[in-house]
């Protein structure tokens, strides 16, 4: 029997092969990847693999613990739902893209030290860039490009910290890392750009709800999970964290409960739910790094199956605002329940997956007695059961009827859909499988009568403001516009950046051309056009009046030098005379 | 009563027909119905919560109804910011 391979490679090599594929036999290859790589991936035990040696570095492929290795399963059962819910595509550069992305995720939560994993991170942003590009838009090619340059800048901070922390410490090793230099800083702040930090976080909006049909499923999964999986490597306890994963709990909520997209408010709700675990992992007990571990695999799923049932939404009428839809559980009934799935679980609802993990980083701000994160992450709770679980399925399968009476979603999407929803549901009615992959022990139950009756009155109750404000009519309406959101700092900042710098840089800009170009550069012009007449003219002047040369001859012979050096025709004598001078100018110089 | 509808196709192109057929929230009594067992529901979690006990993080989590009243306010992010009730209100009035 071979030894497992490294993850990774599995979806790189299919990744290549896939344009070779053709036919019927195309759908079996691309679910067979995902496949084929979770058996190679349960055949893994703890420990050290696939160590290549790089200049002085000894490079690790393959660490494989209980934190990457449930990553790891998630990543698979992902990737193996998104390939099934993409089958209807034929362009190849999206499953090529989608198991690229796939492959660098993997290979990034295997990477045992900063160098390795760096590559995969930067692989990450290439290959997800292809998967909004392929919708071939205007507006995703102009997001695609902001994507580009943002995460370019996170990479070469990223790397920056990176050369920094390895050149303090002298050690590649992607271990725990904590705030404690420059580098470990960049490094920091390189991760929570792809987390989405507040302030950080508009290219998630921006690009997302650009991405294709199929794109975002994979773009949901990957980008934001391996910053969080990142975070819980290096920076767990890092007490910076809990404040910044609480704020992201909170703001999208506003900008979500206002926004028209459906796939944008799906967005901000991911920043939602990646605040979870980033607070989690700021808290730093068990508790908390299991409950934002586990949220983190919960999420992929129900995200999944939210945007997959939005996507199908799309797919089916081509439009996805809600101001345009409405009434579709009419046609689309089984999309609508699995889109209810799905909401219930980002709810966290008893019974579905978001109330067992969700649940564990609220016990765990408690625990610590934080009480202002504790009071805002039920505020999240509440507010994202308002956008996610109530708004999505109500305006897009109910509210008013839109006059639309598409088809079903296909019979791939369907069972893509369904996966995921059975996921959700047997995790939220049977924990212990996914409580027993955990970092750390589990001493946690979530099904207590006070937590159950607790979160269904949070939840119940918030859908009675939901309606009562829509009876009412005060329920904050969507409109046809862009919020911009932070984007409104870079670009009113970027604006006022612009003139602060055009009115310090431009005078200094003015002085330094009078000063250079019309002065110093003229006087350079004018003596590199007749300098070396010059010269030769007072060598030989000097010459000449020695020799006794005066008056009219004199002045002939100078006018017939000047204009002999200008035309560049002075005798070769000359020409050499003057080399050997340079010459041997240079020598005396050296020596 | 008759009214027009689109049919779309995955491939974006549309075209108009009637449909007479009637679904389950087209009937305003099936709404009402699902109000009342919602509005029951919220009676029930609000009885059930003096029967049993709690295991409070902070002292108001021990304050009778804490997680139904007092945090229903909270559920109303961005109420009052933009009020457009055309757009959405109206619509949706009808539904419900």
């Amino acid at each position: 029997m071979t030894d497992p391979l490294p993850p990774f490679i599995l979806f790189m090599a299919g990744a290549l092969l896939v344009p070779f594929v053709t036919g019927k036999w195309k759908s079996f290859f691309l679910l067979f990847i995902p496949v084929l790589g979770l058996l190679n991936l349960l055949r893994m035990q703890e420990g050290v693999y696939w160590i290549v040696s790089f200049l002085d570095y000894h490079l690790v492929l393959g660490r494989v613990d209980r934190l990457s290795l449930l990553f790891g399963y998630i990543f698979h059962i992902i990737s193996f739902i998104a390939i099934l819910y993409a089958l209807h595509v034929k362009d190849d550069i999206q499953h090529v893209a989608g198991l690229t992305y796939a492959g660098s995720a993997l290979g990034a939560i295997f990477s045992g030290d900063l160098f390795s994993f760096f590559v995969f991170w930067e692989m990450l942003t290439v290959s997800s860039i292809f998967l909004i590009w392929a919708r071939r838009t205007e507006a995703s090619l102009a997001s695609g490009f902001r994507y580009l340059l943002v995460h370019a800048a996170g990479g070469l901070c990223l790397l920056a910290g990176i050369v920094l922390h390895v050149n303090q410490t002298g050690s590649l090793s992607f271990d725990y890392l904590g705030l404690n230099g420059p580098g470990s800083y960049l490094i920091f702040l390189g991760f929570g750009l792809n987390c989405a930090w507040p302030i950080l976080h508009p290219w998630l909006t921006d690009a997302y709800p650009e991405a294709t049909i199929t794109g975002t499923i994979f773009l949901s999964a990957f980008t934001t999970k391996v910053a969080v999986y990142a975070l819980a490597r290096a920076f767990p306890g890092t007490e910076a964290l809990i404040w910044i994963g609480a704020v992201m709990t909170a703001f999208p909520i506003f900008y979500a409960v206002i926004e028209n997209d459906l796939r944008r408010v799906l967005a901000y709700s991911l920043i939602n739910q990646v605040g979870f675990m980033v607070c989690g992992i700021g808290i730093g007990t068990a508790l908390a790094i299991n409950g934002a571990v586990c949220h983190a695999f919960n999420d992929i799923l129900f995200k999944a199956l939210l945007f997959m049932s939005m996507g199908a939404v799309m797919y089916r009428t081509g439009k996805i605002n809600g101001t345009e839809l409405g009434g579709l559980y009419r046609t689309m009934p089984l999309t609508c329940i699995f889109c209810m799935v799905g909401a219930a679980s980002i709810s966290a609802f008893p019974l579905f997956s978001g109330f067992v993990s969700k649940s564990m980083v609220m016990d765990a701000a408690a625990a610590g007695h934080m009480r202002i994160i504790w009071f805002m992450l039920l505020f999240a709770s509440a507010g994202v059961f308002h956008h996610a679980g109530i708004k999505i399925p109500y305006f897009a399968f109910f509210s008013h009827d839109s006059g639309m009476r598409p088809r079903e979603a296909p019979v791939h999407m369907l069972l893509a859909m369904g996966i995921a929803a059975f996921l959700s549901i047997f995790i939220g009615v049977y924990p212990a499988p996914l409580y027993s992959l955990l970092p750390y022990p589990v001493d946690y139950v979530p099904y207590t009568a006070p937590h159950v009756l607790g979160q269904t009155q949070l939840l119940f109750f918030s859908a009675l403001a939901f309606t009562l404000l829509l009876l009412s009519g005060i329920y904050p309406a969507e409109m046809r516009c862009i919020n911009l959101d932070a984007d409104w700092f870079y670009r009113k900042g970027a604006r006022l950046f612009y003139r602060l710098m055009a009115k310090a840089l431009n005078p200094i800009n003015e002085a330094c051309e009078q000063l250079f170009v019309n002065g110093f550069v003229r006087i350079i012009a004018h003596l590199s056009k007749d300098l070396i007449a010059r010269l030769a003219l007072i060598i030989m002047v000097t010459f000449w009046i020695t020799t006794g040369l005066r008056g009219q001859r004199l002045r002939m012979k100078k006018e017939n030098l000047y204009a002999d050096v200008m035309a560049g025709a002075c005798p070769i004598g000359i020409g050499a005379g003057a080399a050997t001078g340079f010459l041997a100018l240079v020598y005396l110089l050296m020596y | 009563m008759k009214h027009p509808s689109v049919v779309r196709t995955d491939t974006g192109s549309s075209n108009q027909q009637f449909s007479s057929k009637k679904y389950l929230f087209d009937n305003p009594r099936n709404i009402k119905i699902l109000l009342g067992c919602f509005y029951v529901s919220l009676f029930i979690l609000l009885i059930i919560e003096f029967f049993i006990s709690k295991h409070p993080h902070y002292p108001w989590e021990a304050w009778p109804e804490f997680c139904s009243i007092r945090l229903c306010g909270m559920c109303c992010p961005g109420r009052g910011r933009q009020i457009h009730p055309e757009t959405v209100g109206k619509k949706t009035r009808g539904l419900l």
